[in-house]
């Protein structure tokens, strides 16, 4: 699904990413680990085609993805649609006025009819035990609601791949098993799941596949669970981050 | 328990979407957002021209050297000097780093055309010779201004402006202002990329959306002030701002600097 | 709307810088004031400058294709009042100026004028009028459109009176070339059809969401709003009692900068020149000033003359219209 060969990012005397090999298939767990700075972030706008790589080939389902291919608006918005992205400060996510207005932004856009939306936007809100938020205003709600919202907002999109920065940080523990719970439900119901985090124990259980990233913004690690799983000294060095 | 209500997931959701977007040319979003990406680039590296040693100059000195040649450019009816002064900004320029060089140069043909747009109806009401002028001065004072924005950061502006005695509040001002302006540009490209990845259609509501970014930006301007406040308070703030006035020495370039800015400003009486 | 340098001449530039220094002098110490009672206002002020000058550089889409920014004065003058608006409207330029080239150095002083005085004050004035009716939104649209209109307005006679004041030998234009029959137009069409609505539709958006989600982040004239509005308004006038000295003012400040030509050399000349002769404004200060009322007029005035008459009427108008909001406001009170 996702392909990166020899990507670089940023200046050669600061590159944030470097020489990143990576390909991603359909339905997988990823789970990006690694020190603050280490280029995760990076890695997730350049997914999300916020940013293009300095060098190097980045392509979705086969199709080359980069300043050329964004100029076109249709794929852009197509793009978009397939590939969801939630922020690690769900702050920046939510501008509108009421829950509902924020989860229907994006079928509204979609041209669905009102009914549809309406539809979407119950779903969402039951399927992430949200409903008694719906009339509330985004600005005012806990660290937690904020997530769970922004979340909403871009699964009512129906994207294919859903990326998460850090979804964890700054939650309660209650909260947090909500968050892991909800992303193993929609890796069931088929969807491609890209999640960063610093608590590999709490996450071990769920995904399919590591990603280390170290302090010179390379791969040191991509295996998967299973292997990770069999290695206590890995298992060690994981949780140790 | 808790994966039970996993199994209503609605049928929608998982299956994939046929989803096609209508065509659209909209794209100020990304404008914005390459904006902004400027904007925060400023903030990181310009550290590259005032390790060379040529340029480490006085920021006021500067300054009040741009102002008077702006002045004496504005108020000139010489081509001679004209050219003088241009030729004397071009070699200010030669002397800088290529990077810095280029980010002066390029701006140019931007603002040829912007000036040019604005003078050209004119032809009709004057001759050509006053549209030309016009067309060089306005564009030697543009590479002035580049130059003096080239060579001088954000903190040093705020060094000139303490030097030239405005009041301490006002300068407690533009410290914040230029302390968050990083911050709230950080926050409004978050804002504007999170918006554009949930643009996947037509938004007919498009300014009620983008009004609501910075009406949110507002609030949480307010509320950081507040924060921020706090936080000075915690830290024996009492409403009073004392500016130590740092003495910046004056070097061998910034004397060379004013004698040749002297030498014009004679040049321009006679 | 940001003026760049060379598009005045540095007479009107010194002049406008004069016009607005009681203004900056009027904000610090009603701001100083406010940070008495209210100390979180220092930050406050540093943030919404940096707002402002967000709002200023983010581009709005306008139909056609193309895109206009919104400059927020009206916006900030009700969010935070309009002497802290000012203030931080001012720092944004100012940065603008001297870090990004947007406006020019010498020029600072008209877009001073123009964005961070008659904007916010006009839009907050037209404003709090509506707001006595409870129309806080009718008032944040119209102040907003009203406000910026008035600022192309004084942007256009800017730039117009530069040809008339502004001529070589030749009576060719030294500066900004466009004589006000054709600024004004132009700076009334783009702004009454586009800019202005943008404005007016932001502010009022951007209001509103406040307003819904957070009603105590607006600005609220301290406890006796009566009593403030009267000092503000009495301190407008001095304001434009001012400017109403100092036109005439920039008039002779334009003459005694550069008497390179004598004026007894000058009057062949132009009439040599025939039409495109204009008065020099050297003249105006001159000793053959008397004689010399020639048919080169604005709206058949002569010049200099045209231009002190406009200068006025621009300030009676101000006088009545504001005395107009007042009268309505003691009438319902």
């Amino acid at each position: 699904m996702f392909s990166f060969s020899n990507i670089r990012y940023g200046y050669t005397d600061k590159l944030s990413l470097n020489n990143i090999n990576l390909s991603i298939k359909k339905n997988e767990f990823v789970c990006l680990l690694g020190p603050n700075g280490s280029g995760k972030s990076t890695l997730f706008k350049l997914l999300n085609g916020l940013i293009y790589p300095s060098d190097g080939q980045y392509t979705f389902n086969d199709q080359q993805i980069n300043a050329h291919f964004f100029k076109n608006s249709v794929n852009a918005k197509k793009f978009h649609q397939q590939v969801g992205f939630v922020f690690q400060n769900s702050d920046v996510q939510l501008f509108n006025t009421t829950v509902y207005d924020e989860i229907a932004f994006g079928p509204r856009q979609m041209g669905f009819p009102e009914p549809e939306v309406n539809k979407r936007v119950i779903d969402c809100l039951t399927l992430l035990n949200i409903n008694k938020l719906e009339n509330r205003v985004p600005y005012h709600l806990s660290g937690g609601e904020k997530k769970l919202v922004a979340i909403a907002s871009v699964l009512s999109l129906n994207p294919d791949v859903l990326v998460l920065d850090e979804p964890l940080t700054g939650l309660t523990a209650q909260a947090q098993e909500n968050i892991i719970s909800i992303m193993q439900g929609l890796h069931n119901a088929g969807k491609t799941i890209i999640m960063s985090t610093h608590n590999f124990t709490q996450i071990k259980d769920y995904v399919t596949r590591f990603i280390e990233f170290s302090e010179n913004h390379t791969i040191v690690l991509d295996a998967p669970t299973k292997l990770v799983l069999t290695n206590s000294d890995l298992m060690v060095h994981l949780a140790s981050m | 328990m808790k994966n039970q209500k996993y199994l209503n997931m609605p049928d929608w959701l998982s299956s994939p979407e046929n989803y096609s977007p209508v065509k659209q040319k909209n794209t100020f979003l990304q404008q914005n957002r390459g904006r902004l990406l400027n904007l925060l680039s400023l903030f990181s590296d310009k550290t590259e021209t005032t390790s060379q040693p040529l340029n480490r100059q006085n920021s006021f000195i500067q300054l009040l050297t741009t102002i008077t040649l702006i002045l004496l450019t504005s108020l000139s009816r010489n081509i001679s000097f004209i050219w003088i002064i241009y030729m004397y900004q071009f070699l200010q320029i030669a002397l800088l780093p290529k990077l810095n060089m280029l980010t002066i140069l390029k701006r140019i043909p931007i603002n040829l055309v912007f000036v040019l747009l604005f003078i050209l109806p004119s032809f009709f009401l004057t001759d050509a010779k006053t549209v030309i002028f016009f067309v060089l001065k306005t564009n030697l004072i543009l590479i002035i201004v580049s130059y003096f924005m080239n060579t001088n950061t954000f903190f040093d502006i705020i060094i000139v402006l303490k030097k030239c005695y405005f009041p301490d509040i006002i300068i407690f001002i533009i410290d914040i202002t230029i302390k968050y302006l990083k911050i709230l540009s950080e926050s409004l490209y978050a804002m504007t990329s999170a918006m554009e990845l949930r643009s996947v259609g037509v938004n007919r509501h498009q300014y009620q959306s983008l009004s609501n970014l910075f009406g949110s930006l507002y609030l949480k301007t307010k509320s950081t002030a507040l924060e921020m406040y706090s936080a000075m308070e915690a830290r024996g703030f009492t409403g009073n701002y004392h500016f130590t006035r740092t003495k910046q020495r004056l070097n061998l370039s910034d004397i060379t600097q004013t004698c040749i800015t002297i030498f014009l400003i004679t040049l321009f009486f006679n | 709307m940001h003026i760049p340098d060379n598009y005045l001449s540095p007479q009107t530039c010194i002049t406008m810088f004069v016009a607005m220094a009681p203004v900056w002098a009027i904000s610090v110490s009603k701001v100083k004031v406010q940070i008495k009672e209210k100390k979180e206002t220092v930050p406050l002020l540093g943030i919404a400058s940096s707002l402002s000058f967000l709002i200023m550089m983010f581009n709005l889409p306008v139909p056609g294709g193309t895109t206009a920014h919104a400059v927020g004065g009206t916006l900030l003058a009700i969010l935070l009042g309009p002497w802290a608006a000012s203030l931080s409207i001012t720092v944004a330029l100012l940065l603008q100026a001297l870090l990004f080239g947007d406006g020019g150095i010498l020029a600072f002083g008209a877009n001073a004028f123009n964005m961070a005085f008659i904007m916010p004050f006009v839009g907050y004035f037209i404003y709090s009028f509506f707001k006595r009716f409870n129309q806080e939104k009718i008032g944040a649209f119209i102040g907003a459109y009203v406000g910026i209109n008035l600022a192309a307005l004084i942007v256009a006679v800017e730039l117009g009176i530069q040809p008339l004041l502004f001529q070589d030998q030749g009576g060719n234009p030294l500066y900004a070339p466009y004589p006000l029959s054709i600024s004004v137009p132009a700076m009334a069409l783009t702004h009454l059809l586009v800019v202005g609505w943008v404005e007016a539709i932001f502010t009022v958006l951007v209001f509103s969401f406040v307003k819904k989600v957070s009603p105590n982040s607006i600005y609220l004239a301290g406890n006796h709003p009566q009593s403030n509005v009267k000092k503000m308004l009495s301190r407008f006038y001095l304001i434009i009692g001012g400017l109403a000295v100092l036109s005439p003012l920039g008039l002779l400040a334009s003459g005694t900068a550069w008497g390179e030509w004598s004026a007894s050399d000058i009057l062949p000349t132009l009439t040599q020149n025939g039409l495109k002769a204009h008065m020099p404004a050297g003249m105006a200060h001159g000793l053959d000033f008397k004689p010399f009322l020639p048919d080169y007029s604005l709206f058949g005035v002569s010049l200099p003359l045209g231009y002190i008459f406009s200068a006025f009427s621009a300030v009676i108008i101000f006088i009545i219209l504001f005395k107009l909001v007042t009268h309505e406001k003691s009438k319902i009170s």
